[in-house]
């Protein structure tokens, strides 16, 4: 994959940071995007009879793009961030877990221990849903469907409060933010899902760049944009990545 | 004939009028209750199988079925089926002796420590020597078995220092000791986990002065924390699965509920805030012959557990009293809602069915 590359991008919050880092990264790429939230294919996707259906269309307009000039894949950002939704802020009777990977020294929970298989459950099951977009986008793509994982958590608790959706800022005074460290193994166990889930629906997960982490693990500052997005550089990260793994898959 | 003291027994005390003579399906042999239980009382309940039967009952008709060890309510009904909450008040599993009783008390108090820990199971996974199967396929890491053993005993506390009423079904006598500390094990080491080595475990067949002296020391054990609870004691009607003895399992069947029964009766006599309910007679009893047991002679049928269940609630449960006047027809439903009841009661787990060869 070389110059004159032809992308494809799709997905929902994800996407623009993608969208806006293809300009950085100085190749001659050709990137088309089709939103889930772009107006005009509104709702982009609802929940129905436990499936999620996409706007006819927006996948008939990336139908007819892919028949129009195929492109060397389609990069599905169509994780989700439920790790964020359950996690950034305490819930009112407080829940914690442990880590399989991190037998460390912590006897002490944050809240009820929930069993981590539940959790990898939970997530599986959101993101199974999620990756059913690649079953609509298959009838007429046969190429790779690369789907990024969603960026890690954001270490700094006062971003993260400035950046809380306004319809979460009662629940945040009341009950505080979960931990850095707790929102962190929360999404590691979320994105370890989405890789499981997205392999099984034949896509190809793409882990976080390595590049994006600060020390303690978390999203670097430099690729923040607000409470869980990356920003433009992230997604010039993301890009390369996509560009890289052709790259390599061609050597 | 003159006068003799049977004369002046009510009919209950003769075979024919309240037996032979009785539809098997009316078939009252508890008489009376000891105590009522109402809506409010907080009802805990553990014990062997059967004991799951009673609690689901309870959780269906409406009574205050003490729970104390829940799934976390943001993913309840989310894939926490399997996990055993609400199986019995907390994550106990089946407790097949009154010793692993009395051991699980002592345990969630900190007053007994046994030596074994965690074991492994055939995935590598961690496995709770006292709950071997409390965890679909075993725990993520030893961490996480230690902290869910550290909230179980906190749930247990709780259970105990605030019931109302302890529903206790005594299923076996048979059991695996660690033959260091004499901690019982629900299971034989390696059936569910675990690996069986003669050094380390012993089997017991435990007596009835065994039997009894746990139940007593149990019992005890709640009311010096909780003054106001009271105790319902019954035996289980499922047969062994298996003996360890070198002779007929039915014979050690009927060994095993003769200790049970005995020593729930001696205890049960022994106080007013302790009650004995015959689930065992009514699912064993010759009235029924084996019209109460599934084809495989161990499980109970669904119109078995309702019967149990109706008594239980008549004799029981405040709502219950009137159920035995009631015409046939009434009856007849009410058997049947029963029955539609048990049919829908999810799978019920059952550890000593591992052992089973098939």
């Amino acid at each position: 994959m070389a110059d004159g590359t032809t992308i494809y991008i799709t997905g929902g919050s994800h996407l623009e940071a993608i969208g806006r880092g293809t300009p950085l990264v100085g190749s001659e790429i050709s990137v088309k995007a089709f939103s889930f939230f772009d107006p005009n294919f509104q709702p982009g996707v609802v929940y129905s009879d436990g499936h999620f259906v996409y706007n006819q269309k927006l996948v008939d307009a990336l139908a007819n793009e892919v028949a129009r000039r195929p492109p060397d894949c389609i990069v599905a950002a169509i994780g989700n961030s439920n790790d964020f939704e359950i996690g950034a802020i305490k819930m009112p009777a407080p829940f914690d877990f442990v880590d399989p990977d991190d037998d460390g020294d912590g006897s002490e929970l944050a809240g009820q221990l929930v069993p981590h298989d539940i959790l990898v459950k939970h997530f599986a099951h959101i993101q199974r849903l999620a990756m059913e977009f690649i079953g609509w986008v298959r009838p007429f793509y046969g190429g790779p469907v690369i789907v990024p994982s969603v960026p890690p958590p954001i270490a700094s608790q006062e971003r993260l409060a400035a950046f809380i959706p306004p319809s979460w800022r009662e629940d945040m005074e009341k009950n505080g933010l979960n931990s850095p460290a707790f929102r962190r193994k929360l999404w590691k166990t979320n994105t370890k899902a989405m890789e499981q889930e997205a392999t099984k629906a034949g896509a190809i997960y793409l882990p976080p760049p390595l590049a994006c982490f600060d020390t303690d693990g978390s999203l670097s500052e430099r690729f923040v944009s607000d409470a869980f997005h990356g920003n433009a550089d992230y997604g010039r990260l993301i890009v390369e990545q996509v560009l890289d793994r052709f790259k390599s898959s061609e050597q | 004939m003159g006068d003799h003291p049977y004369k002046h027994r009510p009919d209950y005390c003769f075979w024919r009028p309240s037996i032979a003579a009785t539809d098997f399906r009316t078939v009252d042999p508890v008489v009376r209750g000891k105590f009522k239980l109402g809506k409010n009382h907080k009802i805990a309940t553990a014990g062997s199988c059967f004991a799951q039967h009673i609690a689901r009952y309870l959780q269906i008709a409406g009574y205050n079925y003490f729970v104390v060890e829940r799934p976390h309510p943001a993913f309840a009904g989310w894939f926490t089926d399997d996990y055993n909450y609400g199986t019995f008040s907390a994550r106990f599993g089946n407790l097949y002796t009154s010793r692993q009783l009395l051991q699980l008390l002592e345990r969630a108090y900190q007053l007994f420590c046994p030596f074994e820990d965690v074991w492994t199971n055939e995935s590598g996974r961690f496995v709770d020597p006292f709950r071997p199967q409390i965890q679909p396929g075993g725990f993520s890491s030893i961490k996480e078995l230690q902290l869910d053993r550290k909230q179980h005993f906190s749930a247990v506390r709780t259970m105990v220092e605030e019931l109302d009423v302890f529903v206790f079904t005594l299923g076996l006598t048979e059991a695996w000791v660690g033959r260091d500390d004499g901690a019982v094990l629900p299971l034989c080491p390696g059936v569910a986990g675990g690996i069986f080595d003669g050094a380390k475990y012993e089997y017991r067949n435990f007596s009835v002065s065994d039997v009894t002296s746990d139940l007593r020391n149990a019992i005890d054990f709640i009311q010096d924390r909780n003054p106001r609870a009271r105790f319902i004691l019954t035996v289980s009607p499922v047969p062994l699965v298996a003996t360890m003895e070198d002779r007929s399992v039915l014979v050690s069947t009927a060994y095993s509920k003769a200790v049970l029964r005995v020593a729930a009766d001696v205890v049960a006599n022994e106080s007013d805030s302790i009650a004995y309910f015959p689930s065992f007679e009514i699912i064993t009893g010759q009235h029924a012959g084996n019209t109460y047991f599934e084809p495989d002679l161990r499980s109970i049928r669904p119109d078995g557990v309702a019967h149990v269940m109706g008594l239980f609630a008549k004799h029981y449960l405040d709502d219950g009293e009137n159920s035995d006047e009631k015409p046939d027809s009434a009856i007849d439903e009410q058997m049947a809602n029963h029955r539609q009841r048990m049919t829908d009661l999810a799978k019920l787990i059952c550890e000593e069915e591992s052992l089973n060869r098939q």
